[in-house]
């Protein structure tokens, strides 16, 4: 394969699988080979989807997850940065807590979902918190990875040339964890919406997980599979924003090919 | 002005076994000069360094510097090691201004101030580049820029241009001949390079084995401004040089000659 073609496979590819899947798709629902009742159809699925933004009634749902995800996302993101950075300087908290870290960081989540509910409500709070949970570990893991593989040399340089530790912490530690926390702040964003979506499924009144969870209940196949359809687009736009980040961040690296 | 007394040293190896690597050295470093150490592989030439910059307590003796103890981050040090150590989310500009920035030095001046370095340096027109968009040489000028910037009263070179390429190794070589005459440095040079070491010094320090003390101080008296590719060929730094190589090969020069 040629470069050439290799770019315009990757380029449109993509869409012509998906697009051959949807026309299968189509034939079998309008041909009646399978049952629209459990499958829907993708016509059906999109005049949903259309409809649900032409009344508006999606607004309210999509703001409320967006808002749940980004604060799960922001308070995560701070506060795994702050505790791998106290990790890193206190070896104490790390002896005393890695294990028990590891241990919940292996636990599936949803089993603290019916907790948060009871202790926090059904109100924004208890997804924010299954959302930070979520984006927590994964940055928390990354940046201490990123404390722990500073280059030392560069730390010694800056002794040398008379830094104080806060002067070498905010002009060498912190900098150079920054490609990690970048890394983690792009799986976070995912774990961040998969996180408000599954407290939105322990109960509530609104968000895209209600949506869903009620489409569900009703047998509204259409529905569900247009809402779904809805957080694909939210995550592919979320994505693309985090791509713009980490190319404007971490323009001093030298690029990869 | 630098003055080392009976350093020892020791490693503490994983197992809890103990290396020694440096047995009560005892050397002055002067103000002005530019002294090479040299030794064979593993005979603590850097160790000593860092001891005498202060990144590393000895074991046992002590560093003095005019009479009193040295401390870590008191004094204005250069350091340029073989190793990469621009930050590299940093453009040169702003890795040239980090001594000055962490002394406090206000923005315009200290840019004021690395704008110049950069210009006698050859590097303007690479202000805004990140390191990574610098050849190899020219990331080394900023190194030195760098420690420039930062108005050292003495620079330890730990085999500075050692990854670089000969022609490449040569201007850099000359670059610090020029920078050293001009400000008026002192210079510690570490490197196994005899070539190297007579080239740029006044003074070679030869190193024992490990664990080392100094074996011989010698003199360089080849003029000065020097020319590091023509010194090679004068008849008295090639005796030099051969001398100091039998020196650290472990053979007396005058034994050999007798062989012949």
């Amino acid at each position: 394969m040629t470069n050439r073609q290799e770019k315009w496979i990757r380029r449109i590819g993509p869409f012509i699988v998906l697009l051959i899947f949807l026309a299968l798709w189509q034939y079998l629902a309008s041909s009646n080979k399978i049952n629209t009742f459990f499958f829907s159809s993708p016509v059906d699925v999109l005049m949903d989807f259309i409809d649900l933004f032409v009344t508006g009634r999606i607004w309210l749902h999509l703001w409320v997850t967006l808002i749940e995800a980004i604060s799960g996302l922001m308070i995560g993101l701070g506060l795994g940065v702050a505790a791998a950075f106290l990790f890193g300087n206190f070896k104490i908290l790390s002896l005393l807590f890695d294990p028990i870290f590891v241990a919940v960081y292996g636990l599936p989540k949803l089993a603290l979902g019916p907790l948060f509910v009871i202790w926090f409500g059904l109100g924004l709070k208890s997804k924010i918190i299954m959302s930070t949970l979520l984006v927590f570990f994964l940055v928390f893991f990354n940046a201490y990875a990123g404390f722990r593989d500073v280059n030392i040399e560069l730390v010694n340089t800056l002794k040398l040339m008379g830094a104080s530790r806060l002067q070498i912490v905010m002009k060498v530690t912190l900098p150079s964890c920054v490609p990690w926390i970048i890394a983690s702040l792009r799986s976070g964003t995912g774990a961040a919406v998969g996180g408000a979506i599954m407290g939105e499924y322990l109960g509530t009144n609104r968000g895209l997980g209600f949506l869903v969870q009620t489409a569900g209940a009703n047998y509204d196949i259409t529905r569900v599979m247009s809402v779904i359809l809805v957080m694909c687009i939210l995550m592919l736009i979320l994505d693309t924003v985090g791509k713009l980040i980490e190319k404007s961040v971490l323009k001093w690296r030298p690029p990869v090919d | 002005m630098r003055h080392l007394k009976h350093i020892i040293h020791c490693y503490e190896a994983v197992d809890g076994s103990r290396l020694q690597v440096l047995n009560g050295v005892n050397l002055d470093i002067r103000k002005g000069e530019f002294a090479a150490i040299v030794g064979g592989s593993g005979c603590g030439k850097t160790t000593l360094l860092n001891i005498m910059s202060g990144i590393l307590m000895p074991s046992q003796g002590e560093v003095l510097l005019d009479g009193q103890p040295i401390r870590q981050g008191k004094h204005r040090i250069g350091y340029i090691s073989q190793t990469e150590t621009l930050l590299p989310w940093r453009k040169v500009i702003d890795n040239i201004v980090l001594g000055p920035e962490l002394e406090g030095i206000p923005k315009k001046e200290r840019y004021e101030r690395a704008r110049q370095l950069m210009e006698s340096g050859g590097l303007s027109g690479f202000e805004n580049k990140y390191p990574f968009e610098l050849s190899g040489g020219m990331r080394k000028r900023a190194i030195i820029l760098r420690a420039l910037a930062h108005d050292p009263e003495i620079i330890f070179m730990d085999e500075p241009f050692g990854p670089l390429d000969v022609f490449t190794r040569e201007a850099l070589q000359q670059e610090i001949l020029r920078i050293w005459s001009q400000k008026k440095l002192t210079i510690v040079y570490i490197t196994h390079d005899i070539t190297e070491a007579v080239s740029l010094a006044d003074r070679i320090i030869v190193m024992s084995r490990r664990p080392s003390t100094v074996q011989r101080e010698v003199p360089v008296r080849l003029s000065r401004p020097r020319d590091v590719v023509e010194i090679r060929y004068e008849q008295e730094f090639m005796e030099l040089e051969r001398e100091i190589g039998a020196m650290i090969r472990g053979i007396d020069p005058e034994v050999r000659r007798s062989d012949e």
